[in-house]
């Protein structure tokens, strides 16, 4: 049974190296559990001491479901806060992404899109694939490929056009063995799924995403 | 919740593109990912559930200010712990001014537990260490919470908070040892035999 003085050098050393082991710690507990003024003491460091003896992963904080914030207040409280700023807001990202932005462009780009998808270059030996993203998007102004391989910027990855005025594509190296999610973005502003690509999933804010298994 | 999960930060970064294109409503998504950690943070340094509510909605208006300043290739969940303790370092001058009026604090019991000696101890254990985490200087609260109560390796902690690992485990050493003193009854000195 551990006295008080090997229970106060034990928590000097945790201090330090703030490793204890299993066995140190069932026979701190049991000190304490008998010992009160220990207990007064060192008690509240319990539940640090349980994480780093490995009996716990982190401190448990048990939340009271009605006391949790809930999204939808958090929302309309984010609502409340910025309405009177929203003009600013958007000013700011209108001038930073939709500079160029033309609405009917947009739209008739959409409504002629044709089926093009990429192109895979691949060799066998290499951990590297050349990717050749394809769209045709007659009337757009820029054309982006966005997705997990460029965190999703809508500004770094640019299709350029093709002699016909109409097709726009880029080249990207991506690593293999990988899955990828992408959309096009024309304009800075409509984000589609590759009309062509072989598997497009939901993007869970309404519209799709597309998916690129090397 | 690790913060720098990449499946995780690479939905965040979908719905951050959705907010900027003008679409309000995927903000949701970045609230629904942080809300409960984010919460728990404050309320582990506050013990108050209403202000730990506060924070959290003051955090996620800031957040959603500052969106178009997130600079891509930085990741998101350290982004968003950093405003996270902004928030709370700006207002812990007002709040520790206001809950030293107000005396008591305020703390969950667990629900989890059936066995009401348990429960009744494992508050006081809970309630007696939040009394202690209040009194911690900022720098050492914030490591300490990450580590303990999101259960974050050094690593993470370092990444997160921008700063090298061996500052992080000093930290670490230097919240162990203010805790530890912060628990010694009032009038104990170190080395003097009464």
């Amino acid at each position: 049974m551990m006295d008080c003085v090997q229970v106060a050098t034990l928590l000097n050393s945790w201090e330090q190296k703030e490793s204890i082991t299993t066995a140190e710690l069932e026979a701190l507990k049991a000190h304490l559990a008998e010992c009160s003024s220990c207990s007064r003491q060192y008690g509240a460091l319990i539940p640090l001491l349980d994480r780093d003896g490995g009996l716990s992963t982190q401190v448990k904080i048990p939340l009271e479901s009605t006391k949790v914030p809930d999204t939808e207040r958090l929302m309309a409280g984010l609502e409340r806060a910025i309405a009177p700023d929203e003009q600013g807001f958007h000013s700011q990202i209108q001038s930073r992404r939709f500079k160029r932005f033309t609405p009917w462009a947009a739209v008739a780009a959409l409504l002629v899109l044709l089926p093009l998808g990429y192109l895979l270059y691949a060799n066998r030996n290499s951990d590297v694939v050349t990717v050749r993203f394809f769209l045709e998007a007659p009337g757009a102004t820029t054309v982006m490929v966005s997705g997990n391989f460029n965190q999703w910027s809508s500004m770094d990855i640019p299709l350029k056009p093709e002699g016909d005025g109409k097709t726009w594509s880029a080249t990207v190296r991506l690593k293999r063995s990988r899955e990828y999610r992408y959309n096009f973005v024309i304009d800075n502003q409509i984000w589609i799924a590759d009309p062509h690509a072989a598997v497009s999933i939901d993007d869970d804010f309404g519209g799709k995403v597309s998916l690129l298994d090397l | 919740m690790n913060y720098t999960d990449r499946t995780r930060e690479d939905k965040i970064l979908l719905a951050l593109q959705h907010v900027l294109a003008g679409d309000k409503d995927a903000f949701r998504v970045i609230v629904d990912t942080y809300k409960d950690s984010l919460y728990r943070y404050c309320l582990a340094r506050t013990g108050n559930e209403d202000r730990a509510n506060d924070l959290v909605q003051e955090t996620f208006i800031r957040v959603y200010r500052s969106l178009p300043t997130f600079k891509l290739g930085k990741q998101f969940g350290p982004w968003i712990f950093a405003i996270a303790s902004n928030v709370l370092r700006t207002s812990w001058g007002r709040i520790k001014r206001e809950q030293d009026i107000a005396s008591q604090i305020f703390y969950p019991e667990d629900p989890d537990q059936n066995n009401p000696e348990h429960d009744a101890m494992q508050a006081e254990t809970r309630t007696e260490l939040v009394r202690v985490l209040r009194k911690l200087p900022h720098d050492l609260y914030e490591v300490l919470f990450l580590y303990y109560f999101e259960g974050l390796p050094v690593s993470d902690i370092a990444e997160t908070l921008s700063i090298g690992e061996e500052n992080v485990k000093s930290r670490l050493f230097r919240g162990r040892k203010k805790v530890k003193e912060l628990l010694q009854p009032k009038g104990f000195k170190k080395g003097i035999i009464e």
